[in-house]
């Protein structure tokens, strides 16, 4: 897990070194060295936890992309099948073609957009709400002592462990959304680079010429990169929505 | 590389001393066992949700194009088989290679 860095209450502490009543010059010198030496200990931890936090702040807007590309390409391909399984394609002309997949790539962009943080909770609709307007409320009258407790996600009280569980299981549940749909992504291109070998080793027994390998190649790759990022896409949606309808049915 | 023994006069250097922070450490240790202890059955879960997903596309294709009700069955528990079984071995293979990449780092 991603240690976390100094607050500022923290970095307070590390201000002043004292001389102690009765300490000798030479005593307090070395006692003061001793204490630098942590310190730069301490800002190494400091910038370690800086990085991981940044780390994972990629590491999340990685996922947000590759959700959104894939949710626009699949949309797309999708969109131009149905509409030539309807018949349409035969008809319409080309700039009508792309502006009905342009749409269709759009409508992709919202679901993604949707699917990034899928509202299973009914409570989490009010809770969003009640943010947004905590927020237009703390723009209009600042309040600096009630925003902080207000906008936490999860508020924990030593006082009542089941607070602690649930923080714990929201935590980790955050934590497993991105590993487990990480670790799938990239099965995925180890399952599309299978595939397209397979695919070309028959085509190649077969007595295809290079260049036509090379094109199917690229084709199927193409394909089972698409239609696989969106079935993966869905099966994860589905499998982070159960698993938070999970933990809303147990905190009921 | 040696190191100098603390003197006994010397001020600890306190860097936590709210209760806060130390709930917050406690809290981010059960975060990170949970994580691990959870990670296989996330896995799983997404293997089966998959599993039924291909199960259920070929159902609905096969009815569609009106194959055959007991080929559309057949071919439908296969295919949600083999995809079950890849699965399970992309799970064994992903625990494998991180074993391995964690030996391999401790070892350089």
């Amino acid at each position: 897990m991603t240690p976390r860095p100094l607050t500022p209450a923290q970095i307070r502490h590390l201000g002043l070194t004292e001389r102690g009543p009765g300490e000798t010059l030479q005593d307090y010198l070395v006692r003061h060295q001793g204490q630098m030496a942590g310190m730069i200990g301490v800002f190494k931890g400091d910038l370690d936890a800086l990085y991981a936090q940044q780390a994972d702040e990629r590491a999340r807007h990685r996922l947000h992309m590759i959700i959104l590309a894939n949710g626009q390409a699949g949309f797309a391909m999708m969109g131009y099948i149905l509409l030539d399984w309807c018949g349409v394609s035969a008809h319409a002309t080309a700039t009508q073609m792309g502006v009905m997949i342009g749409l269709c790539a759009l409508l992709g962009a919202f679901v993604s957009f949707a699917l990034l943080a899928p509202p299973i909770d009914p409570r989490a609709w009010f809770g969003a709400a009640r943010r947004q307007l905590d927020r237009l409320f703390d723009w209009l009258w600042p309040d600096e002592d009630g925003s902080a407790a207000r906008r936490a996600l999860i508020e924990v009280d030593p006082a009542r462990p089941e607070t602690i569980d649930a923080a714990v299981g929201e935590r980790a549940a955050m934590h497993l959304e991105m590993d487990t749909f990480f670790w799938r992504s990239r099965w995925l291109i180890a399952q599309v680079m299978v595939i397209v070998g397979a695919f070309s080793c028959v085509q190649i027994v077969r007595g295809v010429s290079l260049s036509g390998v090379i094109e199917d190649a690229a084709l199927v790759a193409l394909a089972c990169l698409v239609a696989g990022g969106l079935f993966v896409l869905v099966a994860d949606f589905i499998n982070v929505s159960l698993a938070r309808l999970g933990r809303w049915w147990r905190r009921r | 590389m040696t190191q100098r023994p603390a003197s006994p006069d010397q001020l600890p250097l306190r860097l936590v001393d709210g209760a806060e922070d130390d709930l917050e450490r406690i809290i981010e240790a059960r975060v990170a066992a949970r994580a691990e202890a959870d990670a296989l059955r996330w896995r799983f879960r997404l293997v089966v949700i998959e599993s039924v997903m291909m199960g259920s596309l070929i159902i609905a294709a096969g009815f569609a194009l009106d194959q055959p009700a007991g080929l559309v069955l057949r071919g439908a528990g296969l295919v949600a088989a083999g995809g079950f079984l890849t699965g399970l071995i992309l799970i064994a293979l992903s625990a494998a290679t991180s074993r391995l990449l964690a030996r391999w780092r401790r070892r350089s």
